[in-house]
């Protein structure tokens, strides 16, 4: 039913998806705490620009990373000269990409934890003398872990429905580039309807069950995504 | 199920269609490629008899997936003669509605020589190197025939995987043009004025980029669509084609 290039464009789609996700979250567990801990008159202006790919087109985002990326420009010419090959249509890319357009999708979850994280809890630890790698191991990542999961399924999803910026970035690689969302708009384009139905079909089923299923893991550590750890 | 896909992607594609329609007389949606010259057309003929037109700019895909589902289009200039024919197996227009308005041609440009061959390209085949960008051939016309130029000079096995592929001539214009890559297949049309890294490829080398038109109006505005077709195919437009980097219908027999 789901043809070979497309299963590769799925396995590539979640591996792209998974990747972004984890660089995020280790991206965004010490920005969002260092942001929710900082008094400044230019904070809004950092949260801005992290909220910026929201606000973006896609294609626009994409349209100057892809300047970015050529050699002639100053990151395509580093990565070229410290890795020897090509950034635009690459795996990397897309990763890079993915993780600047998902930003605030990690972010924002994590940096409303923190901001509603009681800090009496870690006050308490702090007199009792725990250090503080173990108050975190122990009493601020428990606490905020229904966010934390928020904010890694966001992400996952956001990548995995991503498109105008792969679309940019791309150049449509099976294998390499070729994600679930550019195979279904070639089918789209191609005419190819049946198969776009199938593999559009596939992308509904699986993004209902993952988003489902992370909401009812947030519901059993009680509370909803909105308002918790009170 | 598929029904309520349809309705969502077709609700998708009709809302971020540009649509621009101000009352104009005439409503004509072009393949990106094509539309600065029927632009330059529709001017002229609103000159000429003062019958106004509003043009609306989409992939042949985007387009035909529109018409498909009663987009009211006047004209529908393609860039493929795949959809219009299609629109014909569907009986959504009759064969008289269908003509070839132009030829496309294609262009080799490579940014290491300021007139480059085809022999560079061959040389470039031979040797590693960075990519080359051409249209997906899939969806394209422009890639169909950049695939089947490099199948002729039997390059493809070199340099299939070497490829990157736009989602049409003018991202794969666009992958050269910001520097990602050297070498590119691309439409002439786009590289018409440029004198230099331009190369013609001739065109015994690939199946001709022929593009179709189909009038698909309304009853009340067909003879207006019928008007406005004939002096697309008429000679005196035909033989402005080659300023913007096509051939005209006549002289271009397979």
């Amino acid at each position: 039913m789901i043809a070979p290039d497309d299963w590769l464009a799925i396995s590539l789609t979640l591996k792209l998806a998974l990747l972004t996700s984890v660089i995020l979250l280790v991206i965004s567990l010490p920005l969002a705490w260092w942001l929710s801990q900082w008094q400044s008159r230019a904070k809004p202006i950092v949260q801005s620009v992290i909220a910026l790919p929201l606000v973006l087109p896609p294609t626009v985002l994409g349209f100057y990373l892809l300047l970015a990326f050529s050699p002639s420009s100053l990151p395509g010419e580093l990565w070229q000269s410290v890795t020897g090959t090509q950034l635009a249509f690459s795996f990397s890319a897309l990763v890079i990409g993915s993780v600047i357009y998902s930003l605030p999708f990690a972010v924002q979850p994590l940096y409303t934890a923190f901001i509603q994280l009681d800090n009496r809890y870690v006050d308490v630890a702090k007199t009792l003398g725990m250090s503080r790698f173990a108050r975190w191991r122990h009493i601020v990542l428990p606490l905020i872990k229904p966010h934390i999961l928020v904010a890694f399924g966001l992400s996952f999803a956001h990548t995995i429905g991503e498109f105008g910026v792969v679309l940019m970035i791309g150049g449509n690689i099976p294998g390499e580039t070729q994600v679930l969302s550019i195979a279904l708009y070639d089918h789209v384009e191609a005419l190819d309807y049946n198969n776009a139905h199938t593999l559009a079909a596939a992308l509904l089923i699986f993004s209902l069950v993952l988003l489902s299923g992370l909401y009812r893991l947030n519901r059993k550590d009680g509370g909803s995504w909105t308002s918790m750890s009170r | 199920m598929h029904k309520w896909i349809v309705v969502v992607l077709v609700s998708a594609i009709v809302a971020v269609s540009p649509t621009a329609w101000s009352e104009p007389s005439l409503k004509l949606a072009v393949a990106a490629n094509f539309a600065e010259p029927l632009r330059a057309i529709a001017t002229q003929y609103e000159q000429q008899s003062s019958v106004k037109s509003a043009i609306t700019v989409a992939s042949s895909g985007t387009l035909f997936a529109q018409l498909q589902h009663g987009a009211d289009i006047d004209v529908f200039f393609s860039a493929d003669r795949a959809r219009p024919q299609a629109l014909l197996e569907k009986g959504r227009v009759q064969q008289s509605d269908v003509h070839t308005y132009a030829f496309g041609r294609l262009a080799y440009l490579d940014r290491s020589q300021t007139s480059p061959s085809l022999n560079d390209l061959k040389t470039y085949a031979l040797s590693p190197g960075t990519r080359i960008a051409i249209a997906n051939p899939r969806l394209a016309p422009y890639g169909q025939a950049a695939q089947d130029t490099l199948q002729q000079l039997t390059l493809w096995p070199q340099l299939s995987a070497r490829l990157v592929k736009g989602k049409n001539v003018l991202q794969a214009y666009q992958y050269y043009a910001s520097g990602n890559v050297d070498r590119a297949l691309v439409a002439w049309s786009l590289v018409v004025n440029d004198n230099a890294h331009v190369f013609l490829i001739p065109k015994k080398l690939h199946r001709p980029i022929e593009q179709q038109l189909a009038v698909t109006a309304r009853e009340e505005n067909r003879s207006a669509a019928r008007a406005f077709v004939d002096f697309v195919l008429s000679p005196a437009v035909q033989s402005t084609l080659s300023d913007w980097g096509y051939e005209p219908v006549d002289d271009s027999t397979q």
